[in-house]
């Protein structure tokens, strides 16, 4: 169910632990567990043995016999024990993944807000880049409650033109102007934001680029210099790499 | 009640769900953090913001809420809580839009339960409230309904009152634009009533020190006092230099809530100020109980009055170390649909074993991770929200509840009353067992295999052991 949410060495090791990993409510007796473990491997039984061999010899063949099965017993219980409390524990980590809205005191909670469906809804979605607000698809409730930044700061961006940090604010990696749905702002501030930062590229205080291309190819050769080449990796290991889309 | 000069169709209106129905408060206000970016659009607000309703059994059947059209009984009638709050009462689409409000209506009936009267709030300092601050037992509680705190009108006889509610705005919790933008709606149309207001206080001042004159004089001054509008303006120009003044002129006109010391004799303010809370948004009760102390005692159906009220179970909704997560500063705990922090934890018990569960996510316990604890206080944020403080339950006072024997305490000798140990049982004649007559809440079991989690009661009888027991369990302080 959620195993693919599990990164690729977990999922390996847990496989290979146990065929599925079981959830809390799965039955209990079906689990392996150091209480109750799976009988031990048949021991040979010694009588059935026709061979005329001597009596001592027969006694010290049942009596290594008999330790090397308590032995392998022994070993047995204790890797299984060991793989339940593995187990336990990616079951533990695996649940806790799904917990995603951190109550704050003086939250109101009914048993819906405690179900999976509700919790996914609390998941932190990948940001997109530094977007102000437009981490929420629209139609999600924040999207409902977003309110225009400067209408609530009583800024006017015009004015702030200058201010570089604001306006990087409004400008995707790719040195475009974001659009209102990822701003949130309202028509008229939309409108004036896009012009202070069209103003602060033409005064040079903006890249029309999210980066100046010359930092980009500095930054390509450092990686180059500092990362250690890997073996089967071809050229591109020499590269780091690392190439830019457009292939210069 | 419609009154009798009503006509049939006005009162029939005045008695509808369209009228009762009062219009829906506005929902939690967003805030810019970053950890709120990620939120759910369905969960749980925490505070209603419309009135839910119900319906007798066989209306319910019937679908009618009093309604202007019948409700499908299949989303309605499907529950053992049928309640619902009313989103719109008739959509352009010629649908009353409704929802389940069973999620409130629940939690008022399980704090009602619990039977907590609401108190002042506790002064915070930052984040950290100490548990010694919010302990009931070391910091008193005072009531909401106080008539020191419970008011809403400005001034009574003896002059001005604290009170909690204000018709101003709170200045210092608007941002800029916000603040802009109250200036534009509804400052700047009241300049004309200010001037008014200032030729009033004028009159009034200019009078007394008429009065106060022909007083040092030795006669009577009883004559009318005429102000010009160069008088105002003159007025004005003065108390552009005496700020503190205008301030409270401006706090008056504007009835604003004055942000001072509490304990200062002018300040109105109930809610302790050096938070950024603010005033309260709503009345300090929020009509979740009208208690007023909680000097009552719970008796015990087999051990009498008892000294603590019964506890509750609460749900570890969050360990104090998560997951991928930095430390949490405390557990945070869910007491009957209310989240709250588990103080607690931090002081007294810090040291001590903690259960599973509290400090790590517990995956094996069905159902989540519980424990039981003695809701000690509880308040109204400035924002509406409840804030509540928990105590930690002792092993004996659980014990009464959970039907588990506690481990005896080595050394500790208990005097057994010789007169309850020679107690005639009254229905000797058969064996007895408590667990088979009704338990009056105690939760008794009757397959009582194992011994350790036996019924403390379910004991031979005519043995000193089960007395000792018994007292073991309770201890000699229980009672009362």
């Amino acid at each position: 169910m959620a195993s693919h949410t599990l990164p690729r060495p977990f999922l390996r090791l847990a496989f290979r632990t146990h065929p599925i990993r079981p959830f809390s409510s799965t039955t209990p007796h079906l689990l392996p567990s150091p209480q109750n473990p799976p009988p031990p491997p048949q021991t040979p039984n010694p009588q059935p043995q026709q061979n005329p061999t001597p009596v001592s010899n027969l006694k010290g063949l049942i009596s290594s016999i008999g330790r090397d099965a308590q032995a392998q017993t022994t070993a047995t219980t204790a890797r299984r024990s060991a793989l339940a409390e593995t187990e336990a524990a990616y079951r533990a980590t695996d649940l806790e993944r799904h917990l995603h809205r951190r109550f704050r005191p003086g939250d109101i909670y009914a048993p819906h807000d405690l179900s999976p469906t509700e919790q996914a809804k609390w998941r932190p979605r990948a940001a997109s880049g530094g977007s102000l607000q437009g981490r929420g698809h629209p139609g999600n409730a924040h999207a409902q409650n977003r309110r225009d930044v400067f209408d609530v700061l009583g800024i006017n961006p015009l004015d702030e033109y200058k201010n570089f940090s604001i306006m990087t604010e409004f400008v995707s990696s790719m040195g475009r102007i974001r659009h209102r749905r990822e701003t949130g702002l309202r028509g008229v501030n939309q409108r004036r934001v896009a012009k202070a930062v069209r103003r602060a590229v033409g005064m040079g205080l903006l890249p029309s680029v999210h980066k100046h291309p010359e930092m980009l190819e500095k930054e390509a050769e450092e990686m180059a210099r500092t990362r250690p080449v890997r073996m089967n990796t071809g050229p591109r290991g020499r590269e780091g790499g690392f190439r830019r889309p457009g292939g210069r | 009640m419609a009154s009798k000069k009503l006509s049939p169709t006005a009162s029939l209106l005045k008695n509808s769900r369209l009228f009762s129905l009062p219009p829906p408060l506005p929902r939690p206000s967003h805030d810019f953090t970053a950890t709120s970016n990620f939120n759910s659009d369905t969960a749980t607000l925490p505070y209603p913001t419309h009135a839910s309703i119900e319906t007798t059994q066989p209306s319910l059947y019937r679908g009618d809420w009093g309604l202007k059209r019948p409700l499908p009984q299949k989303s309605t009638a499907n529950t053992s809580t049928p309640s619902i709050r009313i989103d719109d009462i008739d959509s352009i689409d010629h649908i009353t839009e409704f929802e389940s409000a069973s999620d409130h209506t629940l939690t008022l009936r399980k704090w009602q339960e619990i039977g907590l009267p609401l108190s002042m709030p506790v002064k915070q300092r930052g984040a950290s409230v100490s548990d010694s601050t919010l302990n009931t037992r070391a910091t008193p509680p005072t009531s909401v309904f106080e008539s020191t705190y419970d008011n809403t009108e400005r001034r009574n006889d003896q002059g001005d009152v604290r009170r909690w509610k204000f018709k101003g705005p709170w200045l210092a919790g608007k941002t800029e634009g916000e603040f802009d933008l109250y200036l534009e709606r509804h400052i700047k149309q009241r300049k004309l009533e200010f001037r008014d207001f200032l030729r009033g206080r004028l009159v009034k001042e200019r009078r007394l020190d008429q009065q106060r004159k022909a007083q040092e004089r030795g006669d009577e001054f009883d004559g009318q006092i005429e102000i010009t509008e160069t008088d105002i303006d003159l007025y004005l120009k003065q108390l552009r230099h005496d700020e503190v003044r205008l301030y409270m002129l401006v706090e008056d006109f504007l009835d604003l809530p004055i942000s001072g010391d509490p304990q200062q004799a002018n300040a109105t303010f109930v809610v302790m100020m050096d938070s950024d809370q603010g005033p309260p948004k709503t009345h300090l009760s929020a009509g979740l109980s009208y208690l007023r102390t909680a000097s009552h005692m719970t008796n015990h159906p087999v051990l009498g009055p008892m000294e603590e009220e019964p506890p509750v179970q609460a749900r570890v909704l969050r360990p104090q170390y998560t997951r991928g997560l930095a430390k949490g500063f405390c557990a945070i705990l869910g007491i009957g649909g209310v989240a709250a922090d588990d103080v607690t934890m931090r002081t007294a018990f810090r040291n001590a074993r903690e259960k599973t569960g509290i400090l790590n996510f517990d995956a094996e316990t069905e159902g989540g991770a519980k424990l039981w604890v003695l809701p000690d206080r509880a308040s109204i944020d400035a924002h509406g929200r409840i804030k509540l403080h928990t105590l930690r339950v002792t092993t004996a006072d659980e014990a009464i509840y959970q039907n588990v024997v506690p481990e005896p305490v080595a050394g500790k000798q208990v005097p057994v009353n010789p007169a309850f140990s020679t107690m005639p049982r009254l229905d000797s004649s058969r064996p007895s067992r408590l667990g088979n007559s009704p338990a009056y809440g105690l939760r008794f079991d009757d397959s009582n295999q194992n011994p350790k989690t036996a019924s403390p009661l379910d004991v031979p009888q005519n043995s000193d052991d089960s007395v000792q027991s018994i007292v073991d369990l309770v201890g000699p302080h229980r009672g009362k």
